[in-house]
């Protein structure tokens, strides 16, 4: 009996936490798949009784989500790519390379941790501007190509590696480029997993840049897509609204879950912290 | 904010980033937009946001109209815009989704810097006036001619796009508070079918409505919108007070305390309201009995609604009715190309006449921005069907712009929001809260007065 009870409690603590993430998926997914009467009616019905995808066409009737998708996939797979390549090889100047200054640019780098994107929104809005970049895939892409959280994450896991190893490789004949890439990069897996898939969410998700920066229905991505199922003082349909979420929503939670086990790995490995 | 709804547990699906939008962008931007206002004289002439001209219309005049209204609308406006382009040989207009009022007018700052700005903009009642006292709005009224005239317009509605006797923009979408009521409820409660009187009459009815039991659950009187201070305009009024008399921020004085205070009790005192997160769907399941919102609701609600709805007058209080009128207009940056803006002229008389005004008025519940369009016999016919939709134009005659501080001095806006949402939610103290709005907006205003002074005031 005194075994079993705490583990009920552990048992129950679990489930609810489970609930709190779980039921608003729940209820994105139901929501999408009712018609509007269904979803708008009170007391709220948890288990649709009429199924449609009408909402899903309507959604793609008011919005091209084929090109938004495309759009997405450039922009943010590229995004990606320069992300970790750029985060990789700063990280590995900051962890192994001795140059001048590498102190008061590491500062510098950790302070653009701390500026707040809406700050540098209206600079990179009219920087991309004077480049004749607005509405482009290179516009949509640049400004976020540098990453400061991913540079220190990687940075600091790269402290941790054993320095004989490098060492080793070093009196064995190999360059930096192939220390990075043949010992550093196998080495640091999770990690380098962990950062390519924080960002790619992160690019994939992002609204305020690519609202502001694009203009034609062309060049748009996912998540403006969804601006175009909202109307300005008028009803709301909340069936195409959720479903074009659901869309929108459903590519990362596919490689979240993919890439999930890596990332445990790669958190839990950014913790055990080495100077 | 709490909220008390099934649709405030939608919140986190929201994809709207307005509010964060709003506080970056103003932040920024708007110390900077008076730098960027012509020094007189003529306009600078800025670029034209990029897009493409499809093959089929290869050697045409490009115009780029950034449009607020999303949704359904967009589809509407889209169509419209086909038609324009179709109807003649010389203009391609490309519609550019924006989002919503806030967001038009944020890029629109973020493009004034940049130097690249659309043709034609859709901007809200309460976005324009700040542009037009930088400087960046075109004056219209010299593109009127031949056979469409000022005198088309509604003459409420043109007065209030006009700044001393000149046209800077030109109504549509535009709207009015309206009162809804749930027809159904109404009758099985046993009041009568019509909006109420007065706001003490809807204190009475809202005992008797308290708690009621509709399809088995108990209702609501009223559900209120956090994210949006134009109803408070009117409350106020209606109380015999005001946000502002020109620049002197009133928005402190007794009689807008007690406009708040009247909400304040329904919601806490009589436990009779709720602060929403989707105050108009709530309205639309029958959760509550009544609910002010905007005319621009009417067909939507119409259509989702599984009662009949019945709309009227706002109620009035001591200082009789308050009534602010809302929603968009075109308008013409004044720094386009001067061939484009007579060409984004002409779009705009495109989608204020014909067929596209009664498609409009009747798609969205917004009133009908031309004469024309009222007296049409679509329109009566639709008036006949459903005198829902003629509401508004008869309250359109007591109806007036919202006051100067309101329309002039951004932090209004954001105050104002701030204010409703502690007194519906955390049943903060009205007169508290609005003394600290009217310092702040107080301390805002005395930037703009000077401007304000010398291109508004009468």
């Amino acid at each position: 009996m005194k075994r079993i009870l705490p583990r009920i409690g552990t048992g129950a603590g679990l489930v609810a936490v489970a609930l709190v993430f779980l039921v608003p998926l729940y209820w994105l997914v139901r929501s999408s798949l009712m018609p509007n009467e269904q979803i708008v009616a009170w007391p709220p019905k948890l288990i649709p009784t009429e199924f449609t995808l009408e909402n899903f066409a309507r959604a793609l009737e008011l919005a091209p989500f084929g090109q938004f998708a495309l759009n997405s996939v450039i922009v943010a797979g590229t995004s990606t790519l320069l992300n970790v390549a750029i985060a990789v090889c700063t990280a590995y100047a900051f962890a192994f390379l001795d140059f001048p200054f590498k102190r008061a640019l590491f500062l510098f780098m950790l302070g653009a941790l701390m500026v707040p994107g809406h700050v540098t929104l209206l600079v990179n809005y009219i920087t991309i501007s004077n480049l004749g970049l607005l509405n482009t895939y290179a516009g949509l892409i640049l400004p976020g190509v540098a990453n400061a959280m991913a540079t220190f994450l990687l940075r600091q896991h790269f402290l941790g590696i054993a320095p004989e190893v490098l060492e080793a490789a070093e009196l064995d004949g190999a360059g930096h480029l192939r220390r990075l890439w043949a010992f550093v990069l196998p080495m640091s897996r999770p990690i380098v997993i962990t950062v390519a898939v924080t960002t790619l969410i992160g690019e994939w998700n992002g609204f305020v840049w690519p609202l502001i920066a694009t203009n034609t229905v062309e060049m748009r991505t996912m998540p403006i897509g969804l601006m175009y199922l909202r109307s300005v003082d008028g009803f709301e349909e909340w069936g195409p609204i959720m479903a074009g979420t659901l869309l929108v929503a459903l590519p990362m939670l596919l490689a979240f879950l993919f890439a999930q086990r890596h990332i445990v790995a790669g958190f839990a490995g950014a913790t055990t912290l080495r100077r | 904010m709490t909220t008390q709804s099934a649709g405030g547990f939608l919140h986190s699906f929201r994809p709207s980033r307005r509010g964060l939008l709003t506080g970056a962008a103003v932040a920024i931007a708007l110390p900077l937009l008076a730098s960027c206002a012509p020094a007189g004289g003529s306009a600078q002439v800025f670029g034209q946001p990029a897009g493409k001209l499809p093959s089929q219309y290869e050697g045409r005049r490009r115009i780029v109209f950034w449009n607020p209204w999303g949704g359904e609308n967009n589809e509407r406006i889209l169509g419209y815009v086909q038609e324009f382009n179709d109807s003649q040989d010389e203009i391609y207009v490309e519609a550019q989704l924006q989002e919503g009022y806030d967001g038009t007018e944020q890029k629109f700052l973020a493009a004034l810097q940049a130097k690249e700005v659309p043709d034609v903009i859709g901007l809200g009642d309460m976005s324009w006036p700040r542009f037009y006292l930088n400087d960046t709005l075109e004056p219209l009224g010299g593109y009127f001619g031949g056979d469409f005239t000022e005198d088309a317009i509604h003459p409420v509605l043109l007065e209030e796009g006009k700044v001393r006797g000149e046209l800077y923009w030109l109504s549509y979408g535009r709207s009015t508070p309206l009162f809804y009521y749930n027809r159904d409820a109404f009758s099985k409660i046993g009041l009568p079918d019509r909006a109420p009187e007065t706001w003490d009459e809807l204190r009475e009815w809202g005992k008797e409505i308290n708690g009621f039991s509709y399809n088995g659950s108990p209702m609501k009187v009223r559900s209120y919108s956090g994210s949006d201070d134009w109803y408070i305009q009117g409350n106020i009024w209606s109380f015999g007070g005001a946000i502002s008399r020109d620049m002197d921020i009133t928005v402190a004085e007794a009689e807008a305390v007690a406009a708040l205070e009247f909400d304040r009790a329904l919601i806490h005192d009589d436990k009779a309201a709720y602060l929403s997160e989707d105050f108009t769907g709530d309205f639309a399941t029958g959760m509550v009995a009544t609910v002010t919102t905007s005319t621009g609701s009417l067909t939507g609600l119409t259509q989702n609604a599984q009662f009949e709805i019945g709309t009227g007058f706002l109620p009035k209080g001591p200082g009789g009715s308050g009534v602010p009128t809302g929603g968009g207009g075109l308008a013409i940056p004044k720094n386009a190309d001067p061939e484009n803006k007579k060409a984004a002229f002409e779009f705009m008389k495109f989608l204020s006449t014909g067929s596209r005004t009664i498609d409009w008025t009747l798609g969205t519940g917004y009133m009908p921005p031309t004469k024309e369009a009222m007296e049409s016999p679509e329109f009566q016919t639709k008036l006949k069907e459903n005198p829902n939709y003629g509401v508004s134009i008869e309250q359109l005659e007591i109806a007036k712009l919202p006051d100067p501080a309101r329309r002039f001095v951004p932090e209004t806006i954001q105050e104002l929001r701030r204010v409703i949402q502690a007194v519906y939610a955390d049943n903060a103290d009205p007169a508290t809260e609005l003394g600290k709005a009217a310092a702040t907006i107080a301390a805002a205003a005395e930037s703009v007065k000077p401007q304000y002074d010398a291109k508004v005031k009468a």
